[in-house]
């Protein structure tokens, strides 16, 4: 029997803000612990929350680009639980009211899109860090990161395969990038994801019981995660056992999911309006300013970049894998309007280079206009495509312009016929008999003569002109034989 | 609805309050009582006067705060109430993950 997996995602991402969601606490990493804390974010007595203007408007922003209905009308509510981390014993979220809901992000898959339903988009705060220390009977936690914004969002289960799941999450962190709300940096805990999946035989449309699956720490542990547990899931289906709603965790060193230790009972949060935060009625200026100042996003700028430039697909997608890479190619076109060239310089040599020193094109010290003038110089045949390579790792290293290279090294290429012309002469003086033999018919003995030509002009000769200098003067040279 | 006492008992299980099984048999009775009111409430304005639950009784509206960064505490202000600290952490009984 075929069974297909059924997966839903939950997506944490934090929202990128100077100051914690409702305390004025930077948000920065890096500060040495409870460094970056006050009476809100410790949850002190008496201490009252304020809503961070930028968490909300970039929250309505995600909900826009996906197509959400965004609520008139939002409540926060207080998620209550005991755990060290937290320092109010409760959690501001979301319940009931939440900022949004019925979106859809459309993901691709082979063969074609998927429409991915989003359940709903809401705001949260995060909760502090623990630290285990290993073999001691004590915890420690620092609450720098409690109260920071998050972004949570919820799928709905329309995704019906690992690969899916993956292509869903790596198609979530493009927009959120292009949006500018998140860093969306798994390592850095600012994306979070956990999955319920739960299977299904193909062709059936209910749903099965699930498991909820946490502790994946990378987009490939996602997927492979979800791959461990559909088998398990299937596995305990065909032996007559049934699945257990459970919590499990991936274990990445033993590339499996292990239970959770089952509370003794199930999660009740007691939900309630948090009664510290008021209603908040939104504008519809507000939605409609986030609206139209949404940037285009990767999927329209990807066709647009095939449609209008002329670009390979595969050219498309990779220029606007990252916004600042699809900015930047732009701007080189603005100096040089060849977009197929510049499409492969950036992703070859240039690209090539930032990979290895773990750069982004913006922290590299090439500039568009430098790429450009480097591109005309080839052009021009000043010099050729191969020193262009030598000198774009230079301009990248340097920020020099590609003029300035080329002079200081004396790289210009010699097109000038007059130099050719004597070395030319040289060479076929002193390889008579190669020239005889090109006479004779011999193409490749032109190519010899021409390499001698290279070799006495270090390279710097321009061999398209040294290819017609020597051909003009042998033929010549035969001409006045024959006469 | 009324409140029964395995009610109350869970609640305060969830709230890590410990009651007394006297306490538990006068809450439960005052936490009847005051439902029992609101049922009779509801009886008297019928299905149609239903009133929307009320999040807050104040008419503000969007009071927000700008995306600024405000001082915050040192670590030792931070600290100072915390029962017990090791360095600029605040140190807990261990907790099992799993």
């Amino acid at each position: 029997m075929a069974y297909e997996p059924v997966i839903g995602l939950e997506v944490h991402v934090q929202l990128k803000t100077v100051s914690k969601m409702f305390c004025g606490c930077a948000t920065g990493f890096g500060g040495a612990p409870n460094s970056h804390t006050c009476p809100v974010c410790l949850g002190f007595p008496g201490a009252l929350p304020v809503l961070n203007q930028r968490a909300l408007t970039g929250s309505i922003r995600v909900a826009v680009a996906v197509g959400c209905k965004i609520s008139d009308k939002i409540t926060f509510h207080r998620k209550n639980y005991f755990y060290p981390d937290l320092p109010k014993d409760y959690q501001i979220s979301q319940y009931d009211e939440p900022l949004s809901e019925h979106g859809h992000l459309k993901i691709k898959i082979s063969g074609g899109e998927k429409t991915i339903r989003i359940k709903r988009v809401h705001m949260e705060e995060d909760a502090g860090k623990l630290i285990h220390e290993e073999g001691g009977d004590s915890s420690f936690v620092d609450f720098n990161r409690s109260g920071m914004p998050l972004l949570e969002i919820v799928s709905e289960p329309d995704i019906n395969s690992p690969e899916e799941a993956y292509r869903y999450l790596t198609d979530l962190k493009l927009l959120l990038r292009y949006l500018d709300v998140s860093d969306c940096d798994m390592e850095k805990g600012s994306l979070r994801c956990d999955a319920n999946i739960s299977i299904r035989k193909k062709g059936e449309t209910g749903l099965g019981t699930k498991a909820e699956v946490k502790n994946m720490n990378s987009f490939k542990a996602v997927k492979s995660a979800l791959e461990f547990e559909f088998e398990r899931q299937v596995k305990r289906l065909e032996t007559g056992e049934r699945i257990v709603q459970e919590t499990r965790l991936w274990d990445p060193d033993r590339e499996i999911t292990v239970s959770m230790r089952s509370k003794e009972e199930a999660h009740d949060y007691r939900y309630f309006p948090e009664p510290d935060l008021v209603p908040f009625m939104l504008q519809n200026d507000l939605i409609e300013m986030e609206r139209k100042n949404l940037p285009e996003l990767p999927g329209a700028r990807k066709a647009r970049f095939a449609s209008a430039f002329g670009l390979p697909e595969y050219d498309a997608e990779v220029l606007t894998q990252e916004k600042e890479t699809a900015d930047y190619f732009e701007e080189c076109l603005g100096f040089y309007d060849k977009p197929k060239i510049i499409s492969n310089w950036l992703m070859g040599d240039v690209s090539g280079y930032l990979n290895a020193k773990n750069l982004s094109v913006r922290n590299s010290k090439l500039r568009p206009q430098g790429l450009a003038g480097l591109l005309k110089e080839v052009d021009s045949g000043k010099i050729s495509g191969k020193m262009a390579k030598d000198i774009i790792i230079e301009m990248l290293d340097t920020g020099e312009d590609a003029g300035v290279i080329i002079s200081e090294k004396g790289l210009a290429q010699i097109s000038d016929s007059g130099e050719l012309d004597k070395v030319s002469e040289e060479v076929i003086a002193e390889n008579r008999k190669t020239a005889e033999d090109f006479l004779k018919g011999k193409d490749n003995a032109l190519m010899f003569l021409v390499g001698q030509v290279m070799k006495r002009t270090k390279g710097k000769a321009n061999p398209a002109v040294v290819n017609r200098i020597l051909r003009d003067k042998l033929t010549k040279k035969q001409g006045e034989e024959d006469a | 609805m009324s409140i029964k006492e395995e009610k109350v008992r869970y609640v305060a299980r969830l709230a890590r309050i410990k009651l007394t099984d006297e306490e538990v048999s006068l809450f439960s009775r005052q936490l009847d009582g005051i439902l029992g009111y609101v049922d009779k409430l509801n009886q008297k304005l019928g299905e149609q006067s239903r009133i929307p639950p009320t999040n807050h009784p104040h008419t503000a509206s969007n009071p927000f705060r700008a995306d600024e960064v405000k001082p915050s505490l040192k670590s030792e202000a931070a600290l100072a109430n915390a029962p017990q600290k090791r360095g600029d952490f605040f140190k807990v009984p261990r907790i099992i993950e799993e």
